[in-house]
């Protein structure tokens, strides 16, 4: 049972008293900024990245749990309490949580979504443990043209899944696997794409990517666009206990919800929103009160809720076990641990066992400090959608650029930041989406270098890649998973 | 739609530039199976595929009928003035210090974004850097310019 003696190593590292002071300053911090509409979990950990910068590692993925964990919570009290959420993830949750805080029962969607992502964060936990250890071990046994193959496949499958914008979806990867080769390249040592500015050797950080992409980006757009009046915010949220015909029916779906959220988590371009929106379909179509659907059935809550946390948990295993993150938030997140020089991987586990199952304690203690703090501290997040949104957007402004020199940067350093901001404006305007292409940042390097190392196995053939049948058979999947939405245009047409 | 199609256009010089910008880079003395221009070249052609892509699938639409996106409107004028007020903090904080740079980035942009609300906004704009920058420099000990 040596999951378990790791766990309880992994705890006993995690529950010192300062180590709890910086989880519970995490969970604050991060709810805080998560329940601020428009700012999803993605934006919430790389706005707060930079404070943990000066801390031991363990303190920091203590407080990076918390605030992780936080910004999904916050998330789901602003998709229940807001007409308008403005993030992807929470539009499912806001059908029926809206409708439901209407009605004088948001203390219970509340409480649904909260014990409901506590029910989801534990059985994640656990999948994680046992999944991620095994795939790791498998990973161990496959070489650079099967890694190839899968890296490739999480950046098709976003492609996949872009539906209608399918096209504009592949451009936004692309463009983050072109920002990604800027500086120098590690192999040759040659520059490339500098122009002759040095800050640009050591390339786009992706943490500014992020911030710049994300935040700086969202908030461009909003005061472009006039996007300055304040939100519908429903403030009785009456009791926050629920009733016992709400736990009935709430059980089955975060049970539910949680399996379906984790496995959705786990494969590669799916990620939380896609969760949330098959959980809410699955809830409906297995209701006997399909028809209270849309005008607040507790189920559309509470199923989601726990599907989008299980999704963040599934998709830390391919982030841990093999190092690939599945979506913009894991993108964030492997980058956070690359700040404190960790490379996740199949051979993480037996390298790093200490800040492994610290971190992975410390995910699940952010998940309870949520579940026991959180709920009564509701009254004091909705206070932060009363911020008037000028004084909201020039503070977020200031943060991304605090990132910037928190890391010793200068004046091109946030004019990096800035252009990426506005890159992201304009993508935004053109229905362009944003996180591929952190993703593609992110990805960018791992993938060159698995190409690389793919090659001079074959001695420069290409043919390597199909030689081996998985990696075969992943090239396949990323070929199908680019024809989806060809072939489904097509159909519609000829319909 | 139309506008899509412009997108498109952009979509497919910026791949052609990129394609440029690859063969720039040195290759000369590289003993390595794949050098440093294969991996941006790739790039670059994807890039321009996707601009295809986008070209023929809003073609395909059109000549579906379906409903043209209309693109919101943009005050351009909020806009301009906050990109320019971000980038004056850029080159302006190194010279003349986070304490004093920081108020004039959030008043200003406070402003920008339309508010009046002259007391409180100033309170807030001189306070909230403050506190970030006791916070960083002595609580979580990372030097702020």
């Amino acid at each position: 049972m040596d999951i378990f003696s790791n766990l309880i190593a992994g705890f006993s590292t995690a529950l010192t008293p300062e180590n709890l002071l910086f989880g519970l300053i995490g969970v604050v911090l991060g709810t805080a900024i998560g329940v601020l509409p428009g700012i999803g979990p993605a934006l919430t950990i790389s706005l707060l990245l930079p404070l943990t910068f000066g801390l031991n590692p363990t303190s920091a993925f203590i407080m990076f749990g918390g605030i992780y964990y936080g910004a999904m919570y916050g998330g789901s009290t602003t998709s229940i309490l807001v007409k308008t959420p403005g993030e992807s993830a929470s539009v499912v949750t806001a059908l029926d949580g809206y409708e439901m805080a209407r009605r004088g029962r948001g203390g219970a969607a509340l409480a649904t979504a909260a014990i409901g992502s506590f029910v989801a964060g534990t059985f994640a936990t656990i999948g994680l443990m046992l999944l991620a250890r095994i795939l790791a071990d498998f990973a161990v046994l496959i070489g650079a043209p099967e890694y190839f193959g899968i890296m490739l496949l999480a950046l098709t499958a976003v492609t996949g899944l872009g539906g209608d914008s399918a096209p504009k979806a592949m451009f936004a990867t692309v463009l983050g696997l072109g920002i990604s080769m800027i500086g120098i390249d590690l192999q040759t040592g040659q520059a490339r794409f500098t122009f002759g500015v040095p800050e640009l050797l050591n390339g786009v950080e992706v943490v500014a990517a992020a911030v710049g992409l994300f935040a700086v980006g969202e908030v461009l757009w909003n005061a472009g666009t006039g996007k300055n009046s304040q939100d519908e915010v429903i403030k009785t949220i009456g009791t926050l206990m629920m009733n016992r015909e709400e736990w009935r029916r709430s059980i089955p779906s975060w049970i539910r919800g949680s399996v379906l959220g984790f496995i959705v988590g786990v494969l590669p371009g799916a990620g939380a929103t896609v969760a949330t929106f098959l959980s809410y379909n699955l809830e409906k179509r297995s209701s006997k009160n399909s028809e209270e659907f849309g005008k607040g059935a507790i189920e559309g809550v509470a199923g989601p809720e726990a599907a989008n946390n299980a999704a963040a948990g599934g998709a830390m295993v391919p982030l841990l076990a093999l190092g690939i993150p599945g979506s913009g938030t894991t993108a964030v997140m492997l980058a956070a641990l690359q700040q404190y020089g960790l490379n996740p991987g199949p051979l993480f586990f037996d390298k790093n066992p200490t800040l492994v199952w610290g971190l992975i304690a410390s995910l699940y203690i952010g998940n309870l400090l949520l579940l026991i703090l959180n709920l009564p501290l509701v009254g004091l997040w909705v206070k932060m959608l009363d911020i008037p949104k000028p004084l909201l957007f020039s503070g977020i402004l200031m943060f991304a650029l605090v990132g910037v020199l928190a890391q010793n940067g200068g004046t091109i350093d946030m004019l990096i930041l800035i252009v990426l901001g506005l890159i992201a404006f304009f993508m935004t305007r053109h229905g362009i989406p944003i996180a591929p292409a952190i993703l593609g940042v992110v990805m960018g390097p791992l993938v060159e270098q698995e190409f690389r190392r793919a090659l001079s196995i074959g001695r420069g053939d290409p043919t390597i890649f199909f030689q081996r049948p998985m990696a075969a058979f992943m090239l396949v999947l990323c070929a199908i998973s680019v024809l989806i939405p060809i072939i489904a245009a097509r159909r519609k047409k000829s319909a | 739609m139309k506008n899509d199609f412009r997108v498109a256009i952009f979509i497919i010089v910026l791949g052609v530039l990129y394609l440029l910008g690859a063969n720039m880079i040195n290759q000369a003395g590289s003993s390595a199976t794949v050098g440093p221009r294969a991996f941006p070249i790739g790039i670059g052609i994807l890039m321009i595929l996707s601009g295809v892509w986008l070209a023929i699938s809003t073609r395909n639409k059109q000549q579906a009928g379906l409903p043209q996106d209309e693109l919101e409107v943009v005050d351009w004028r909020t806009f301009g003035m906050s990109a320019a007020l971000l980038i004056f903090y850029a080159i302006a904080q190194p010279i003349i210090g986070f304490l004093i740079a920081t108020p004039l980035l959030v008043y200003g942009q406070t402003w920008i974004f339309g508010s009046r609300h002259y007391k409180r906004d100033i309170a807030v704009s001189i306070l909230l850097p403050l506190l970030v920058y006791i916070a960083f420099n002595y609580a979580l000990r990372i030097k702020l310019g």
